[in-house]
């Protein structure tokens, strides 16, 4: 029998968080006996971003609990429908102005993974919060080759002022390792490759894989012994460059020798990416498709994308809105423009529903890789045109190891805030933080029957 | 075979270029009655056995000998003691005449031990291909037109250079991207690029700032090319194909506006045009047309290689509406006039601009190997497949001996035929089994290293090989492998005879590939590779965009390749009366009737502002800081690669200028009077600061200025032998008279990156008689080439003294 570690959830812990009074079911993930899914399987936390808000009466579901409709925007995942939760009610109030005017869109990206009220400035005196991700990071990362994976579609900014008057460094991360330093996202698909794989250009099988590394190393043993050969004619100055040379062959031999025993290869079936692909379906798709596959391979536990930069102007062309975003989300209620937004947001949803079915569809243990993840999708501002980031739109999708409960929209009481679903989501993990920016408790009925 | 030097070569070299007067050769006594002396008096105090200031100890050199030995030491002593530094306080400063016997007698000593010394040609030490003979190499090679050794880390730089042996490392990380690079370009070579997908690039050059108005131009550039609201860049596209440039905008137009035109040209070539209607669209203003995030998309066939991308606004100032007044206004109904809440501007006519360009392609990428590569490759003649049993062993012999730069032994190719073969054995295709060897080519020390063998004597000279000759004459002219021609002339044993040697140095300079001398030496010499990294100060130049900034490299790349092309003096990078200009600059430089973006041969007025490479913007440019002009920079740049006459470093603990009193209490050249005051400064100063102020009328980003703020700039200077000039023409012409001083400096320059080593002592008579004979054949380029490849340092080479 598994030991039991500490993913399994202890009778204390959902006492803890369901509260006393409500009944305790016997859950999956109690028992190992019973955690066919979770027994050895790690649990994956994923978080993805979409900025300038949502229609809300787009997305918002109708009816409640498991009697729901999935609403326009949020059709794509119909496919889905048993494995998330839709959230409603959720809030950041860090978010908002509280006197410090006009900012909002860095404001939301800098609270969205944090819950804090991040400093105004556009100089060097940046100050945010710890995000929730990067708790989770730095309590599990060590046990994989990544602690974390960031990864964006739209390029930083690197200079000045963002909204504002508010730092670049607020809009171009959700995710901050301390807070002063935020963790930008790579945004190309080359690069998260290789920091996921190494440099090797050609997709291989694990055999062929083998035979590259003894060629390689053939290679190698050929042009040390010409090497060594050579050096017997050469004076003093010219054979220290000769040992420059020898030196460097010895240690690319060593790292060709730790490679392969630490393994690593590349699942079958993954090309490594030459860059940026041309249309942006593609682009979020491929970055999607990486995380499933670092996932997959164990690699890391935690990821973050980002659809696009709080203030997005990015244009659609492909689902005729050549308009840039984020003038869109400032509609003033004209129905034109507020179409064109709410077909942004569902195109989002259908590239979000890609990742979802990439998951569900990779094997994991006893189960798929959906089962035992948790991804969180939202944005930190609800209604785009008047800058409110209360109602947040927030889904929650996975089965977390037998943790979650999801087919359902739940409703909690106005301005819960959105951080109380991170420390119960942190808490899945064994990751119990006292508390992350404003939560001031775990968000109830999460695991509900 | 190899000879030691014999004495004929000493008699021929050792005649001095120059007939300066040989200062009076004291005798030996001399120096035990005045230098010694004057040495005790001055000198032992402090730099003796027992104190040794500064590490020095003059005392030790009992004897005239001893002094001529150490020639770093003394050449230091001189130079302290002519700029004041030495002896210091308390000690009493002796007078000018003591000073100028004593510096007089040393030089002179070091100077005819110089003469009387054996020929010594140098060594180079083995030299690692740098990024841009790694690139031109594997091109010429193999026919790959890749470059990988772009994603290399940089290369070290030496005495100006990039190529310098000594400087070029060999870290475990570049030998990584050698692994990879290898494998790249081979599979490249015999495959072709395979299924590439079409990716994005995004290209955002620093812009020039626009300072929005209402006030429509009648007369400007309709194309918008040269306008601030273009985006110019330079970008290199790795493989030929059919590309899409997505054009993204900013800024704002006024309400009520026709459709912005937006324009699209490759290298100058004719413009694409498309319009667009942001009308109706959303935007955060009722007034005006918001463009940010807006697009248009551009398709253009791009080969491989290096292209000018230029995106613009066209007719900028038409089709607005009625109400500003512009050209061909706008038919359309005019926006309902609104009260302009307070601190709002109204809506800008020319605020439109590009803002950054995304890249995407290749879209239908030449499939396969290209014919060159297969061509190079396969030796034994099958391009296609159908090899038979000798053509794997032929074909690795002959890619070995062409990469390797010579002839190759049965011993080193049966290694990389036994590991192609293997491969084959385990079912690899003859292309991949061959791909194996070729890859282990690549990483090979004798492929990225050019190692020259030495005799057996040590410290003895000898002429380098054939092969090591070809080599070092194709790095130098072409910055790539000899080819075929050449290194038959090397195998034939006839590359050394001057006919022979003339012709191919000849045929070299008029191959294409000799661009890389303008690129890779003028771009280093001339400093236009440092344009690159220059920031000008936007709000002081909010013209300096990166249209001007490659327009400025262009010029001179251009003007430094006539030179090599045409064959013409080198005296034309003083003064030609030449350049090449297109719309952009020469409303930079106030040149009228220059249209459009291409570049085109203009000829220079003679009384006119412009003549030869310092009144280049690109010159101008990087010898200013960001902010201002830096006189001293200047002076320094004409100093170092002009005069030959480079000025050591100021002396420590010199305290910096203070720039926020200058248009303050006084103009740039009152408060560099400083410098003229005090007398160590002005050593080095009265010889730099006079040819800096001369430059005074181009600013920090070389346009033409008669005033510095609320200072009329004073042009006028006078060097320290009496000379004196007003104005830059003047200047000029007081440089160009000192030709041979301009010869000496090119020599040192352009020896120094054929050898790829600094130059030493025993160099100085080689290059003195270089420019001899550079001045005798009328200061052409070609001369100067040829008689550095027959130099003494270009054709052999000493043995490594410490032979361990």
């Amino acid at each position: 029998m598994t030991p039991i570690t500490r993913k399994h959830l202890s009778r204390r812990t959902v006492l803890r968080g369901l509260g006393a009074t409500v009944a305790l079911p016997m859950l999956d993930a109690m028992t190992p006996a019973f955690a066919g899914s979770a027994a050895g399987r790690p649990v994956r936390l994923a978080f993805a971003y979409v900025p300038n808000g949502v229609i809300l009466p787009d997305w918002t579901p109708k009816g409640m609990d498991r009697e729901f409709e999935l609403s326009r925007i949020l059709k794509p995942l119909q496919p889905f429908r048993e494995d998330l939760l839709v959230l409603t009610g959720l809030a950041h109030h860090n978010a908002n102005a509280l006197g410090d005017g006009a900012g909002d869109h860095a404001r939301a990206g800098a609270c969205f993974l944090t819950g804090v009220h991040p400093r105004k400035t556009a100089g060097a005196d940046i100050q945010n919060g710890v995000s929730a991700d990067q708790i989770a990071a730095q309590a599990v990362g060590s046990e994989t080759r990544l602690p974390s994976l960031e990864l964006g579609c739209e390029e930083s900014r690197t200079v000045g002022n963002c909204d504002s008057g508010y730092s670049c460094a607020y809009t171009n991360s959700i995710s901050w390792r301390s807070p002063t330093t935020p963790m930008p996202p790579e945004t190309n698909p080359r690069s998260v490759f290789e920091r996921l794989f190494g440099i090797d250009d050609v997709p291989l099988s694990p055999e062929r894989r083998a035979r590259r590394a003894r060629e390689r190393k053939s290679i190698l043993d050929i042009v040390r012994e010409r090497t060594h050969q050579l050096v017997t004619g050469l004076g003093p100055a010219d054979r220290r460059k000769m040992d420059e040379y020898l030196y460097a062959i010895r240690e690319i031999e060593r790292r060709l020798e730790r490679a392969e025993a630490e393994g690593g290869e590349v699942p079958p079936g993954v090309e490594k990416p030459s860059g940026i692909p041309a249309t942006f379906a593609d682009y979020v798709k491929l970055m999607f498709d990486l995380q499933v596959v670092a996932f997959q391979a164990d690699l890391t536990r935690v990821a973050t994308m980002m659809f696009g930069r709080e203030g997005s102007l990015q244009t659609y062309p492909e689902i005729g809105v050549p308009d840039s975003h984020h003038p869109l989300t400032h509609h003033r209620g004209n129905p034109e423009f507020v179409e064109k937004v709410t077909r942004i947001n569902a195109y989002h949803l259908e590239l979000f529903a890609h990742f979802i079915e990439k998951l569900k569809g990779t094997p994991d243990g006893d189960g798929s890789l959906l089962d035992h993840a948790m991804v969180v999708y939202g944005s930190a501002i609800s209604d785009g045109d008047r800058h409110t980031h209360n109602d947040l739109p927030v889904l929650l999708v996975g089965r977390g190891a037998g943790g979650l409960r999801p087919g359902r929209h739940l409703v909690y009481p106005r301005d819960t805030p959105l951080t109380n679903l991170y420390l119960t989501l942190l808490d899945r993990m064994g990751v119990r933080p006292e508390s992350i920016g404003d939560s001031n408790a775990k968000l109830e009925h999460l695991a509900d029957v | 075979m190899r000879w030691s030097l014999p004495i004929l070569f000493v008699a021929h070299l050792a005649s001095p270029a120059r007939t300066e007067p040989a200062p009076a050769s004291p005798e030996p006594a001399s120096f035990e009655t005045v230098v010694k002396p004057f040495l005790a008096r001055n000198c032992y105090l402090c730099h003796n056995d027992r104190l040794k200031n500064a590490d020095v100890d003059l005392q030790a050199y009992a004897t005239a000998a001893s002094i001529v030995r150490d020639p770093p030491t003394w050449e230091k002593a001189v130079m302290k003691m002519r700029t004041g530094q030495m002896p210091p306080p308390p000690v009493t400063r002796p007078s000018d005449a003591e000073i100028a016997t004593i510096t007089g007698w040393i030089e002179g000593e070091l100077e005819r031990a110089d003469r009387l010394a054996a020929p010594d040609p140098g060594r180079v030490t083995a030299r690692r291909l740098n990024r841009t003979e790694y690139n031109n190499t594997v091109r010429d090679l193999l026919g790959v037109k890749l470059r990988p050794a772009d994603e290399f880390p940089q290369d070290d730089s030496g005495y100006g250079f990039d190529n310098v042996a000594d400087v070029l490392s060999l870290s475990p990380v570049l030998m990584e991207k050698y692994m990879a690079a290898a494998e790249r370009v081979t599979r490249a070579a015999l495959f072709g690029l395979g299924d590439v997908q079409p990716t994005l690039v995004r290209v955002q050059p620093p812009g020039a700032r626009i300072d929005p108005s209402v006030t429509p131009l009648f007369d400007y550039d309709v194309t918008g090319l040269s306008l601030p609201n273009a985006l110019h860049v330079i970008h290199r596209f790795p493989v030929d194909g059919e590309y899409l440039f997505r054009v993204v905008l900013g800024g704002a137009r006024p309400a009520g506006s026709e459709p912005l035109q937006v324009g699209f040209s490759v290298d100058g070539g004719p413009l694409q045009v498309l319009a667009l209607d942001p009308e109706g669209g959303a935007s955060f203003f009722q007034d005006r047309q918001d463009f940010s995030g807006k697009t248009r998309e551009f398709r253009a066939k791009v080969a491989a290689g290096e292209h000018w991308i230029a995106a613009s606004i066209v007719r900028l100032y038409e089709g607005l509406p009625v109400s500003y007044g512009g050209p061909n206004p706008s038919k359309r109904p005019p926006p309902a006039p609104r009260e302009l809440k307070p601190g709002e501007e109204p809506a800008p006519a020319n605020a439109a601009r590009v803002h950054h360009l995304e890249i995407v392609g290749p879209f239908e990428p030449v499939q396969g190997p290209s014919r060159a590569s297969l061509e190079k490759i396969h030796a034994c003649g099958h391009l296609h497949g159908g090899h038979g049993p000798g053509c794997l062993r032929r074909t690795v012999t002959a890619l070995a001996r062409r990469a390797y730069r010579r002839p190759v032994s049965p011993a080193e190719i049966a290694p990389l035929v036994r590991l192609a073969a293997t491969a084959r054995k385990q079912g690899d295709s003859f292309e991949e089994a061959l791909g194996l060897a070729i890859q282990a080519i690549l990483v090979s020390p004798d492929f990225l290293f050019r190692i020259e063998k030495d005799a057996r004597a040590a410290g003895a000279a000898h002429l380098v090989s054939p092969h090591e000759l070809a080599s070092r004459l194709s790095y130098f002219l072409w910055a790539s492998m000899p080819d075929e021609e050449l290194l038959r002339c090397a195998d034939l044993r006839i590359l050394r005879q001057p006919r022979v040697l003339a012709a191919q140095v000849r045929r070299m300079l008029r191959d294409e590939k000799a661009g890389a001398l303008v690129e890779a030496f003028g771009g280093q010499w001339l400093q236009f590779r440092a344009l690159e990294s220059v920031a000008p100060d936007r709000e002081r130049f909010p013209a300096f965009d990166n249209s001007l900034r490659l327009s400025m490299r262009r010029e001179t790349e251009l003007f430094f390749e006539t030179i090599v092309r045409e064959d013409r003096s080198i005296l034309d990078l003083i003064d030609g009366r030449y350049t090449f200009l297109n719309e952009r600059l020469a409303r930079h430089y106030d040149i009228a009737g220059v249209r459009g973006p291409e570049f085109r041969r203009v000829d220079l007025p003679v009384a006119g502002r412009r003549s030869g490479v310092l009144t280049q913007g690109s010159v101008l440019t990087v010898s200013s800081y960001a902010t201002r002009t830096s006189p001293v920079l200047r002076g320094k740049w004409i100093l170092e690669n002009v005069l030959a006459a480079p000025p050591p470093d100021p002396p420590a603990g010199t305290p910096r200028l203070d720039e926020s009193k200058i248009s303050a209490s006084g103009s740039l050249r009152q408060q560099m009077e400083a410098h003229r005051r005090n007398a160590t400064c002005a050593a080095c100063h009265s010889k730099m600061d006079p040819l800096g102020f001369g430059l005074e009328n181009y600013d920090g980003v070389g346009a033409w200025r008669t005033a510095d703020g609320k200072f009329p700039i004073d042009a006028s200077g006078s060097l320290p032998d009496g000379r004196s000039f007003h104005g830059p023409e003047e200047m000029k012409a007081i440089l160009k008279g000192d030709r041979e001083a301009f010869a000496v400096c090119i020599t040192e320059k352009m020896l120094t990156y054929a050898l790829g080593r600094g130059l030493e002592r025993h160099d100085k008579r080689t290059v003195q008689a270089i420019a001899q004979r550079l001045a005798e054949r009328q200061y052409r380029f070609s001369a100067l080439v040829e008689e550095i490849v027959k130099s003494l340092p270009f054709q052999m080479r000493r043995e490594d003294r410490t032979k361990s």
